[in-house]
């Protein structure tokens, strides 16, 4: 046991006073938190930055629109969103009478006019009475940007001025409310980017980690020092693995903070329920321990650091696809639980987009993941006793 | 006559060819054929030989860093496999091979390696003051090894080779990358080691460092063991280098 925590102690210090392994280790996660919620801002400034500024919009409106009002609602809204944005645009409304609608229609094809609303005669009586459906069709000219974008403001406000009339015909609440406890579209995407982003970042972690722990060691030749001591070869594997799992855990947490926190900053508010997250982590740590294992493998195998990183990167593409089969194609039948590293991505994408919690599936996934890592320590433990691998040139 | 602390019998090894070098009836190459010597308590054991005559793979097998394809290596007459651990607890081994860890200081690795070997904190203490002491190193305990000279590194190698206190300890070219003054530092240290009972085998091809030193040789040549005795058996009545030179020519005109 104290040659155990020797080891431990030794490795952990080592990973944690090299500034570059630092950096690698725990960079991804503080540059996700940075960078997640700036392509978020960014993403959502697109709409308002394809505005254009300090324009006047015409819009032209069939005046018979209502008997009572004086300007549709529909202008109203339009005339806030137009302040809201802050970018001196205005807008100038033509009533047109319903024998000149024609000319409307022609004066829109000239560019006289950006938009044209043609109401059904009494359109909001007839709608806020609910005693029939009307009609509203928009004009507008499609090769005009100015005229393009006064078009896609006002599809937006449509529902915001009328559908509650047109759907909600027993209650005055919105029409639109989420009753259920999760997001279908938003879970959809985070199925796919989820498991792509936390893959990626396991992976590099281990990336960063074991070429070092053990290839290194043999091409720096300080192993040997190590192998002729009276501690078993195997308390020097378990002690390493010990350490760069800790480390490799600290990371990994680092990473998925750093995701989980910015998510909502990046997608318009969806994020991981706090509920998914625990299942998430389940996932997370034994397939953080079988990459970890398979890069301690691949390094002792390995005679230098070049030839373990050379062997380990194939594995990282191998994670990221796996991580992009898992999202796309439909793994979900349980005999894919037993496929290792396959398992992980699939396991994720399905807590999060599935309507029934896959319990089944991700025992599975976790005993697999487990059992394989076990596999990979207990190879790499037979490997150090084989001075083929060990002192290899 | 002394107590036979360690023996090899008829200790062989092989090594794979590569792939590019291999022929037909030649896949591996002979390095260590069927060794057998033996190494007395309280004695200065030297193994001479050419470049390539296997004294590192011999004293890589002794030190239990690899294991012999045949033959078996015997310490006060157990084999060393059956208490493997028991074994490198009471041996120090030092090769150009093994490297120090060049990110920590030799302060760290001195209580690292006692760490590994079991030592109590106490003891390990007052044997890493009296070792720094010893070979200087109390001016640069603390800087990392990396920024250490070649010869400031030996001789750090030197005190962790001896953390355990070992009974016998095994040099490999113990004077290789040292300057003349070093060179001196650990012709000095060996002879101290002796005096104090410990027991010394080295492989080197200093002749004058043996004639100075050694109690016994053991000559190598193309991985077998030409002759062994002592210093003066083995010189014959002349120099221990015109002696190696004759065997050298005998081996080759068979």
């Amino acid at each position: 046991m104290r040659a155990f925590l020797a080891i431990f102690r030794k490795e952990l210090r080592r990973y944690l006073t090299d500034p570059r392994m630092l950096i690698a280790l725990f960079l991804p996660g503080i540059l996700i938190l940075i960078i997640y919620p700036l392509m978020g801002t960014a993403l959502q400034s697109l709409d308002i930055s394809g505005s254009p500024e300090g324009e006047t919009f015409s819009i032209a409106y069939m005046e018979d629109f209502s008997e009572d009002s004086e300007e549709p609602v529909l202008l109203t809204l339009f005339e806030s969103a137009l302040k809201e944005q802050g970018k001196g645009n205005s807008a100038s409304y033509f009533p047109i009478p319903r024998e000149d609608r024609e000319e409307a229609m022609g004066k829109v094809a000239e560019g006289e006019y950006d938009l044209f609303l043609d109401y059904s005669p009494s359109f909001e009586d007839v709608l806020f009475d609910r005693s029939a459906v009307p009609s509203l069709a928009l004009y507008y000219d499609g090769a005009s940007e100015k005229a393009t974008y006064a078009h896609a403001l006002m599809l937006e406000l449509v529902p915001l001025a009328y559908d509650g009339y047109l759907l909600n015909q027993d209650a005055d609440g919105p029409i639109d409310g989420n009753l259920g406890k999760g997001d279908y579209q938003g879970n959809q995407i985070l199925s796919f980017l989820f498991p792509l982003v936390t893959i990626s970042l396991l992976m590099s972690s281990v990336c960063s980690l074991t070429p070092e722990a053990i290839a290194g060691e043999k091409e720096r030749g300080t192993l040997a020092a190590l192998l002729i001591t009276p501690v078993p070869r195997g308390t020097i594997v378990w002690g390493k693995m010990a350490a760069a799992g800790t480390v490799s855990l600290v990371s990994g947490a680092t990473s998925f903070l750093g995701t989980f926190l910015s998510l909502p900053f990046l997608m318009g508010g969806m994020s991981l329920s706090a509920e998914l997250a625990l299942p998430v982590l389940l996932i997370i740590f034994p397939a953080l321990f079988l990459f970890l294992g398979l890069g301690f493998l691949l390094s002792t195998l390995a005679r230098s650091v070049k030839e373990a990183n050379s062997w380990i990167g194939p594995f990282l593409s191998l994670g990221i696809l796996a991580s992009v089969f898992g999202a796309f194609l439909d793994l979900s039948s349980l005999p894919f639980a037993f496929v290792p590293i396959l398992n992980v991505a699939t396991c994720m994408a399905l807590v999060i987009r599935s309507e029934v919690f896959p319990w089944a599936y991700l025992a599975i996934t976790v005993v697999v993941d487990l059992f394989a890592t076990a596999l990979l320590v207990f190879l790499t433990d037979r490997l150090f006793r084989s001075e083929k691998a060990l002192f290899r040139r | 006559m002394e107590k036979i602390l360690l023996r090899s019998e008829a200790i062989t090894k092989r090594f794979p060819l590569p792939r590019k070098e291999r022929k037909p009836g030649r896949t591996s190459l002979l390095a260590v054929d069927h060794v057998s010597l033996s190494i007395r308590k309280g004695e200065i054991y030297a193994l001479l030989g050419p470049n390539g005559a296997g004294k590192t793979t011999s004293l890589r097998m002794i030190g239990s860093l690899i294991a012999p394809d045949e033959g078996s290596i015997f310490y006060e007459n157990r084999n060393i496999n059956e208490d493997l651990k028991g074994y490198r607890s009471k041996i120090g081994f030092l090769t150009a091979e093994l490297k120090q860890d060049g990110f920590f200081t030799p302060d760290y690795l001195f209580d690292f390696m006692s760490e590994l070997h079991g030592i109590p904190r106490e003891v390990a203490k007052e044997r890493k003051e009296m070792l720094f002491q010893e070979f200087g190193i109390l001016p640069f305990r603390d800087k990392k090894i990396d920024a250490l000279s070649s010869g400031m590194k030996q001789k750090a190698s030197l005190a962790l080779a001896l953390v355990n206190d070992p009974e016998l300890i095994i040099f490999d070219e113990p004077t290789n990358g040292l300057d003349i003054l070093g060179a001196k530092a650990v012709e000095d240290f060996l002879r101290s080691l002796r005096d104090k009972g410990r027991t010394i085998l080295l492989s080197t091809h200093i002749f004058s460092l043996v004639e100075k030193l050694c109690d016994r040789v053991g000559i190598l040549l193309e991985g077998r063991l030409a002759v062994e005795g002592s210093l003066e058996e083995v010189r014959g009545g002349g120099t221990l280098e015109e002696s190696f030179f004759s065997l050298l020519g005998e081996r080759r005109d068979a």
